[in-house]
């Protein structure tokens, strides 16, 4: 009796700190203010209401205010802004920043740097980027590069709490943001190419204890597999997917990291992310689906378990690491209001789902070139490939397009509601792929293909495209020389933001993409803009500039130009397209304002 | 306790950056004796050591010291927070016994044992020897506050089980010692502890207490087994070179005293995830085997058999690849996630002998990981003489 009561007394306890962490988030993400959270909101829109500037003034922006983060890799990610303090973060080390907006040159409230194990930068595969951190009840949360989860005061900085997610002695990374709902603080891991079982995990805030753990393949135990688990689409697979559809037991490397953009929906309670690329890119040792790598999931977020999971691309055979973000929209569909989820994913298609069960309602070629499958079969869910294009151990397939960098990598898109379109940066690269033989070893690079890319036909290597979510086609594209890789920020300006490799960072009209405004940056730019009132009450813009990323890794990471292959297959592709003369290495973060 | 699992738990865990001051009123360090081993020992940690010599750490301390010809003299200091600082870096002594292997603020030599932490409790009561084993529900279960098997337990929904012991204690105060976790095993207080492994050995071995241990083995992103060694100031790669030597010669001594106290020891293989490994020709030699050196721990300048030998380049152009060398490298060596291999920039020198050590693992400053430890070294100098072809940098640089 006396058990009961304790474990009750406990319950209540809980269930109040979650209401209250859960308000504090759901009515920062509303005030467009404030940038509260990395997506802007739950439905990871990153799109603002403020109009001060307008495509009509838009002209008018000028630099006002500009940092160096002190770090010289390829800065992903964006700051946060709550209330008058911003919160700034770089690629590795790691630095965060509280900016006190308040004081004449927004001077550093606070600093602090994690103490890292340097050997995590050995086995980041794709530079040293960080995508930003998380904000909630007056504490900051955020990963770092070798695999810790770490609790700040937001007014001093100092640590509340550290735990261990990730262990980079195993090929583990952590470059992700993660997501705070309700008490917990969910994140993920990278290693998709040292043959890593990918995970998401949630700690609570308070204390960084773990909650829960769901691992993105193995026994439906470990995976998290409700009872109910697409039961709506039995054809997407149930049960024991997660050993059967692999020989043997190379589950157990089976990769599947999940490093993009989380998004959650409070009304269903479901958490929605998806993972990455399936362990060893040489596809010829694991035949079979090889689930539930390349899958997107909806999770519910108190317990982990999954509802509904649809795996994109099958038995991948290109790297289509399919991570990307999720926008959650409420679109009409064939009229009738239909709760949808929207995902640019790397293999070329533009995927619209059922969010409340994983239907599939479209699947297009946002990517113009792609060439792996000729279409999604809606009613399996299943790609119809192109038999030509799918690559082997031993054999270089040729001309495969997209490439291994995606039709378009993490960086995140918007979705503005005054036009109901998706704006998005997109690459045009295509590959060639050959399969090589790869012996797992804990800690070691398990990658296993040699991989050359190039730009697709046309000659451009990127576009910043609008799309109609609804009718699934392209709007506009603005043609690039290089992938564009920044997110996209859109307002009720009637403006879309983005930026460049080649260092512009641009804004045109929403509606019809015509160019309005842009100016140059340091060094290119892979981040995302955001929009916030700071306390002069007037609107600005940020980005970070920093080149890097897996394109950009090259300059970054000043590589020598001479092997195609390098940096698996990025020195082909970024020396090709000369992005060593238009920008080099950076890491400064730019506040724009009307003048 | 062993600053294994001290530096452990500073190193790794919830180490709330809070400095947990170390406090001492151990007298000044006596004045050096020339020509002697001068180690920075702990006063009162048995098993390991104390300032009567007893601990098994002062045992391998005085075979060690005997290899080099010297005696073992004694800077006293606990082997707490503040260690390294107030001995080896303050000059009062030169090598710590029974530091973990990748404790970063040392140079370590190579290991001299591995050994891992223990379920462990009383004979005839509840022989649990898994902590999957269902009736760790109902138990009182024993550890120390801030180890991995914290991590192993809460996992496990266990946390609630579990009483906490202090692997700190102040030598001036009259608060617990760390031993109180083996004395309430055998008291009874707790029913199941779950300590390092050379504590509970101890116990059961040398002091007969009625307990029965079982290893437990490291699971994933919880490293359970641990490899020691010796610790010097960083730079004092004389030192360590001639301890290394010693470690060497003497590996059936060490295992002898190792046995004597009971300390349970594991294959560094085991040592998996997180853990550092050993080298292969580390220690743990079977009994009566001639300890000696062989390839990969000798100082002498080596050069690599299969430079430009056709055969040799095409097997190491195979493992390259195979071995994930490629992962990193790039397909054709230049680089990516690790450094190019192309040109003639080189960390740590572009000599064979190094870039041996470096794929085995033996640079301490090194960032590339340490797990080819283990490829056998015909395949490495393999691998290097295909590393040689990709060569375009100055060909005046060549040092090979």
């Amino acid at each position: 009796m006396k058990r009961t009561i304790g474990v009750i007394a406990v319950l209540a306890v809980w269930l109040l700190s979650a209401v209250s962490a859960n308000q504090d988030l759901l009515t920062l993400q509303k005030d467009d203010n404030q940038w509260a959270i990395p997506a802007k909101n739950y439905s990871a829109t990153r799109y603002s209401t403020l109009k001060q500037i307008t495509a009509q003034n838009v002209g008018k922006l000028r630099q006002v205010w500009s940092f160096s983060t002190g770090a010289l890799r390829g800065h992903e990610g964006q700051p946060l802004v709550v209330g008058t303090t911003m919160y700034v973060h770089s690629a590795y080390p790691n630095h965060i920043y509280a900016i006190d907006m308040t004081k004449e040159g927004w001077p550093i409230k606070w600093k602090y740097t994690p103490v890292q194990n340097d050997r995590a930068v050995a086995v980041a595969c794709c530079d040293l980027v960080h995508k930003g951190v998380n904000y909630a009840q007056g504490k900051i949360y955020m990963t770092t590069l070798d695999g810790q989860v770490i609790a700040l005061d937001a007014n001093t900085g100092k640590e509340v709490w550290k735990v261990r997610n990730a262990d980079p002695t195993r090929g583990e990374t952590q470059t992700m943001a993660g997501l705070i709902i309700k008490d917990k603080y969910i994140v993920g891991v990278s290693g998709g190419e040292f043959g890593i079982r990918g995970w998401v995990a949630a700690y609570n805030l308070a204390d960084g204890k773990q909650v829960w753990k769901a691992y993105s393949m193995g026994p439906d135990s470990d995976v998290k597999l409700a009872p109910d688990f697409n039961e709506a689409n039995p054809h997407y697979g149930r049960f024991d997917q997660g050993t059967k559809t692999w020989p043997g037991e190379r589950w157990k490397n089976g990769g599947g990291s999940t490093w993009g953009w989380y998004a959650y929906d409070p009304d269903l309670n479901l958490l929605y992310y998806s993972t990455g690329n399936p362990g060893t890119w040489n596809p010829s040792v694991r035949q079979g689906d090889d689930k539930w790598s390349m899958t997107i999931f909806a999770r519910n977020p108190d317990t982990g378990m999954a509802k509904w999971g649809y795996q994109m691309t099958p038995w991948d055979a290109w790297d289509y690491d399919g991570i990307n973000e999720h926008l959650l929209l409420d679109l009409n569909i064939g009229g009738k209001p239909t709760k949808t989820l929207a995902h640019f994913d790397r293999n070329g298609f533009a995927y619209l789902l059922d969010r409340t069960n994983g239907t599939l309602i479209s699947a297009e070629k946002f990517a113009p070139n792609t060439n792996w499958a000729d279409h999604i079969d809606l009613k399996t869910g299943r790609p119809v490939e192109n038999p030509g294009k799918r690559t082997k151990q031993g054999v270089e397939i040729k001309d495969i397009c997209p490439a291994a960098m995606g039709g378009k990598n993490q960086q995140p898109a918007s979705f503005s509601p005054s036009t109901n379109f998706i704006y998005a940066g997109i690459n045009n690269l295509c590959m060639n792929y050959e399969g090589v033989e790869v012996q797992y070893i804990a800690g070691a690079p398990y990658v296993g293909a040699n991989v050359r890319i190039f730009a697709g036909p046309g000659g451009n290597q990127g576009e910043f495209i609008a799309w109609n979510p609804v009718t699934a086609k392209r709007v506009w594209g603005i043609k690039e020389p290089f992938p564009v890789w920044t997110g996209a920020l859109t307002t009720a300006g009637d403006l879309a933001f983005y930026g460049t490799m080649d260092g512009w960072f641009k804004a045109v009209n929403a509606h019809t993409g015509a160019p309005l405004w842009k100016s140059k940056l340091p060094s290119g730019s892979i981040a995302n803009p955001i929009t916030f009132i700071g306390p002069d009450k007037k609107q600005y813009i940020a980005i970070y500039s920093g080149i890097g990323g897996w394109f950009g890794l090259p300059i970054a990471g000043n590589l020598s130009r001479e092997d195609p292959l390098a940096a698996l297959g990025a020195v082909g592709a970024a020396y090709g397209s000369g992005l060593d003369k238009v920008t080099s290495v950076g890491g400064t973060l730019h506040v724009y304002a009307l003048e | 306790m062993t600053p294994t699992v001290r530096a452990w738990a500073a190193a790794f865990a919830v180490a709330y950056a809070a400095s947990l001051a170390t406090v001492s009123t151990q007298a000044p360090p006596p004045p050096p004796q020339a020509k002697s081993l001068r180690v920075c020992g702990d006063p009162d940690n048995l098993p390991y050591s104390n300032d009567r010599l007893q601990g098994f750490e002062n045992k391998i301390a005085a075979i060690i010291a005997a290899d080099l010809g010297v005696d073992p003299s004694y800077t006293w200091w606990p082997h707490q927070r503040g260690l390294v600082k107030n001995t080896l870096d303050a000059g009062t002594c030169d090598v710590i016994f029974g530091v973990p292997h990748d404790l970063e603020s040392i140079l370590p030599t190579k290991p001299y044992y591995t050994s891992t932490y223990v379920i462990a409790h009383r004979k005839g009561t509840h022989a649990v020897t898994s902590l999957d084993a269902p009736e760790l529900k109902t138990l009182r279960i024993g550890v120390y506050a801030n180890t991995p098997v914290e991590e192993s337990l809460g996992r496990r929904g266990l946390v609630d089980h579990l009483t906490a012991y202090s692997l700190f204690f102040d030598p001036t105060g009259d608060r617990d010692r760390p031993v109180k976790l083996l004395d309430d095993l055998v008291a009874g207080t707790v029913d199941v502890a779950l300590p390092w492994g050379p504590l509970a050995g101890y116990y059961a071995k040398k002091l007969n207490a009625p307990i029965e241990m079982t290893a437990l083995p490291s699971e994933e992103g919880v490293p359970l087994s641990f490899s020691i060694s010796m610790g010097v100031k960083k730079g004092n790669r004389d030192l360590k070179n001639q301890l290394e030597t010693a470690i060497d010669h003497r590996q059936t001594e060490i295992r002898s005293v190792l046995d004597d106290f009971g300390v349970p020891l594991v294959a560094a293989k085991q040592a998996a995830v997180g853990a550092i490994q050993v080298p292969p020709e580390a220690p743990a030699p079977a009994p009566g085997t001639k300890a000696g050196t062989q390839a990969g721990a000798s100082s002498d300048a080596k050069k690599n058999p299969f430079t430009d030998k056709e055969d040799g380049v095409a097997a190491g152009k195979k493992l390259y690849i195979q071995v994930g060398c490629q992962g990193c490298h790039g397909g054709g060596g230049g680089g990516g996630m690790a450094t190019s291999l192309i040109d003639d920039n080189w960390k740590f020198g572009s000599d064979d002998e190094t870039l041996f050590k470096l794929i085995k693992g033996q640079i301490p400053e090194q960032t590339m990981p340490t797990v080819y430890n283990t490829l056998p070294d015909e395949q490495v100098w393999q691998i290097l003489a295909f590393i040689r072809t990709l060569y375009i940098g100055d060909p005046a640089k060549k040092n090979w």
